[in-house]
């Protein structure tokens, strides 16, 4: 068959594959133009005599029953360009002699193949979920955001892949303008520059995780070391009545969680008594009796030293009684004295004690990390270090720690981590893939001979040497092959996207090893200085140490007291700030309302001997923020044209 | 064609982000969080001495004495009772006192014996000696019981 003869062949749905049968002509076909963007299913434009049935009636191509799905054959010499397509639509100019038909070679499970597709570009670091909100990470479309990659349709077989929008993964096609097909043509050769390129990506983003942690702390030592200690050793002087009780806060996060008090002292009272009675007789009568009596209470051993006492009210009550005898002389007949006396000890209590304080964190943990990286680009327009820039600024993450991104929750951490590494090459490769997409600045349209047409497609890089342009090496990004019915003439283009690197790559170093030889740890053990690694041949990255911005506390190994001691303990004995101030005078006089004031000058003497003890445990609540400067290599792109040889 | 298909290609749209906390981290306040460990390990103890003494002396006065009148004879060496040698003696079996009650308390009512004792001004006692009969028979051979249970009065102020 001649080349530029085309075919056209109604076909069921599921005649996926063409066949010599398809090389018809269901309907006669007056021009056409078959053609495929970047990112887009390849379209067809037919315009094409207006169908009619056997009786010369026009007939509906959207009728039912009809078929709608059409193979399209172009013989370009070598071989067939073929597109097999979906009629989509309404015809055009459906009165006239010629109708449009428009067909596209869309999938009809484009959303299935793209959602299986995604499934498997979801890998680090091109894909990060921690910072995809989990109600997107279904969406196909998103997990492209860091490949230098779009969506390609096979306007054949329908299938859906990626393809790299700078290196094609099909080949190369060359046009070595020498040989008779290697020549394009001298009309249709265009050179058009985009925006031009990006300069440089200001990259920010926040990761953010709920630091959590449980243990306990025994702060025993700690506490008793620094109190007043009692005359006991291992003894304070406390009450274990006042000593915090299990559950008892003790801060932000803190609480009690094992405690225990022991008095050392009773402060029983016990009391004895004594006495004795002394009769005379005087002939087989008592005459004369003598009784006495006392008792005397006092603390029950052990006890300790009193610090203060004080003499309560005094009662002594003397009685004497008379009589008169037979001889009417008045004489003593009883005499008695009662005598009670009542002081007030002040006494302090000591205890054993033991405290262990529990800490439950929860913690909001933040990593900002921040980086521009640049891109190797000729100057297009002016100095690229003056050139556009784009800034990345709102990117955060989900809860790491609810995501489980950041592995054990008690990180101080995250991006220092090897998980952390990957969110921070993603932000890498997201950038890169802004710079290398913009990068692509110069767009070059030629129009090769039909017979090439058949190795065209968007998964392949044409390499053009022309004249006029020079090299020029860049990805196919459009196509289109145009039949024009009213001079037969078939029109061919190809345009192609060159990027306008310098070509290089970026180099890897090793660093020096802050605390031992590689040899003696491995690579992945220490922290280094000057080290860079590779995110792929075009940038490398140094990546961060750990250098946390919280409060110290590592809930990753033991935990001492000194370290979650924010504010040290202070003992304070004496009055509290809201107990009256000065010491009312002393009641001298033994009256029973002095018994009430003496009460009351007692009750304010020993706030003297109050304790109060003050510390601050670090929070378990409070959140740290941590900003990392990340040092980034230049993002070497490729050289597809070279402008400054132009 | 694109007015007629959906745009397939890649649009990165701004909410694929996880949403921002909506606010503000709270900063650690200096003055607050602080352990607060206060008690007041001193007590008062109230202790106490009594003593008691108490002394009475009794001034008892005699007002009655029942006597039994014996005449007792002269007793010889050789053992002989000479019965014109004698002496008379009241022997006195019982003795009634009286001493003051306590002050102030009211005499005792006529007739009326369920006054406690000692809620009366003036109490009686009474002691009680051998009566000539419950003598020794040996006793009793030197002497003769002139009058049994002779009451004698004591005299006021004597």
């Amino acid at each position: 068959m001649p080349a530029g003869l085309p075919y056209f062949a109604w076909i069921d749905a599921s005649e996926t594959t063409f066949g010599p049968e398809h090389m018809r002509w269901d309907e006669a076909v007056f021009s056409f133009t078959l053609s495929q963007e970047e990112g887009d299913p390849a379209s067809l434009t037919a315009v094409v005599r207006r169908p009619v049935n056997v009786a010369g009636d026009a007939i509906g191509l959207l009728g039912p029953g009809r078929k709608i799905w059409a193979w399209f054959a172009l013989d370009c010499g070598p071989g067939l360009v073929k597109f097999r397509g979906r009629l989509v639509g309404i015809p055009t100019s459906i009165f006239e002699e010629l109708v449009t038909l428009e067909f596209v070679a869309r999938p009809v499970d484009v959303v299935a193949q793209k959602e299986a597709l995604a499934n498997t570009l979801r890998v680090l670091p091109y894909y990060d979920e921690a910072v995809i909100d989990p109600q997107r990470r279904n969406d196909p479309d998103v997990v492209l955001e860091g490949y230098t990659a779009i969506w390609h349709y096979d306007r054949e077989t329908h299938v859906v892949t990626v393809s790299d929008e700078i290196l094609g993964e099909d080949g190369l096609v060359e046009f070595d303008g020498a040989s008779e097909d290697g020549k394009v043509l001298y009309d249709g050769l265009g050179l058009t520059l985009s925006s031009g390129p990006l300069a440089r990506v200001d990259v920010s983003a926040e990761y953010t995780w709920t630091q959590q942690a449980r243990g306990s702390v025994d702060l025993t030592d700690y506490l008793v070391s620094q109190w007043p200690a009692g005359w006991t050793p291992g003894t304070i002087i406390f009450s274990a009545s006042d000593w915090p009780k299990r559950g008892a806060g003790l801060g932000d996060g803190w609480e009690v969680v094992d405690a225990s008090a022991e008095d050392q002292y009773s402060f029983e009272v016990s009391s004895r008594s004594g006495g004795s009675t002394n009769t005379v007789k005087y002939a087989g009568e008592e005459a004369h009796t003598t009784t006495f009596t006392e008792t005397v209470s006092g603390l029950s051993t052990p006890s300790p030293i009193p610090v203060a006492s004080f003499l309560g009210v005094i009662s002594d009550e003397i009685k004497v009684g008379y009589a008169e005898d037979g001889d009417g002389n008045r004489y003593q007949s009883s005499y008695s004295r009662n005598v009670s006396r009542g002081s007030t000890l002040i006494v302090q209590q000591e205890i054993k004690a033991t405290l262990v304080a529990g800490y439950e964190a929860a913690r909001q943990c933040t990593e900002r990390v921040s980086f521009s990286l640049f891109a190797d680009v000729q100057p297009i327009l002016t100095d690229p270090e003056d050139g556009e820039a784009m800034r990345i600024d709102d990117i955060r993450s989900v809860n790491l720690t609810e995501g489980g991104m950041i592995g054990d929750p008690r990180r101080r951490s995250y991006i220092a981590t090897e998980r952390g590494n990957q969110s921070l090459e993603h932000l890498i490769a997201y950038a890169r893939a802004h710079l290398m997409k913009r990068a692509r600045a110069v767009q070059i349209a030629f129009a090769p001979k039909l017979s090439r047409m058949v190795e065209v497609s968007l998964r392949k890089n044409v390499f053009l040497v022309e004249p006029r342009v020079g090299e020029a090496l860049g990805k196919i990004v459009g196509y289109s092959i145009t039949l024009d019915g009213s001079d037969g003439r078939v029109n061919c283009e190809v345009r192609i996207g060159c990027t306008i690197g310098r070509g290089g790559s970026a180099v890897a170093s090793g660093g020096e090893p802050l605390y031992c030889s590689i040899d003696y740890a491995g690579p992945d053990y220490q922290q280094f200085t000057g080290r860079t690694v590779l995110f792929d041949a075009s940038v490398g990255y140094a990546p961060p140490d750990a250098q946390p911005n919280d409060d110290g506390i590592n809930f990753l190994g033991p935990i001492a007291v000194g370290d979650v001691i924010e504010v040290p303990l202070v003992v304070t004995v004496g009055p509290d700030e809201d107990d009256p101030t000065g010491q009312p005078p002393w009641p001298d006089s033994i009256t029973e309302t002095d018994a009430e004031a003496r009460a009351e000058w007692i009750k304010q003497f020993m706030n003297q001997f109050k304790i109060k003890a003050t510390f601050k445990l670090k929070s378990m609540t409070r959140d740290f923020s941590t900003d990392y400067e990340i040092e980034v290599t230049d993002v070497q792109i490729p050289v597809g044209i070279d402008l400054e040889a132009a | 064609m694109a007015g007629l298909e959906v745009v397939v290609r890649p649009v990165i749209f701004p909410d694929i982000r996880p949403r921002a906390r909506q606010s503000l981290p709270p900063q650690d306040d200096p003055d607050k969080g602080f352990a607060v460990i206060k008690g007041q390990p001193a007590q008062g103890v109230g202790i106490s001495y009594s003593m008691s003494i108490s002394s009475s002396k009794a001034h008892q006065q005699e007002t009655e004495r029942r006597v039994d009148v014996v005449r007792v004879y002269q007793e010889e060496e050789d053992g002989t009772i000479n019965k014109q040698n004698y002496v008379d003696m009241e022997v006195a079996n019982r003795i009634t006192t009286t001493e003051p009650g306590p002050e102030g308390a009211a005499p005792r009512a006529p007739g009326d014996p369920s006054t406690p004792w000692n809620q009366v001004s003036e109490i009686e006692k009474k002691a009680y000696y051998k009566k000539y009969e419950e003598w020794e028979e040996e006793e009793k051979r030197k002497m003769k019981l002139l009058e049994q249970d002779k009451i004698i009065k004591a005299k006021k102020g004597g």
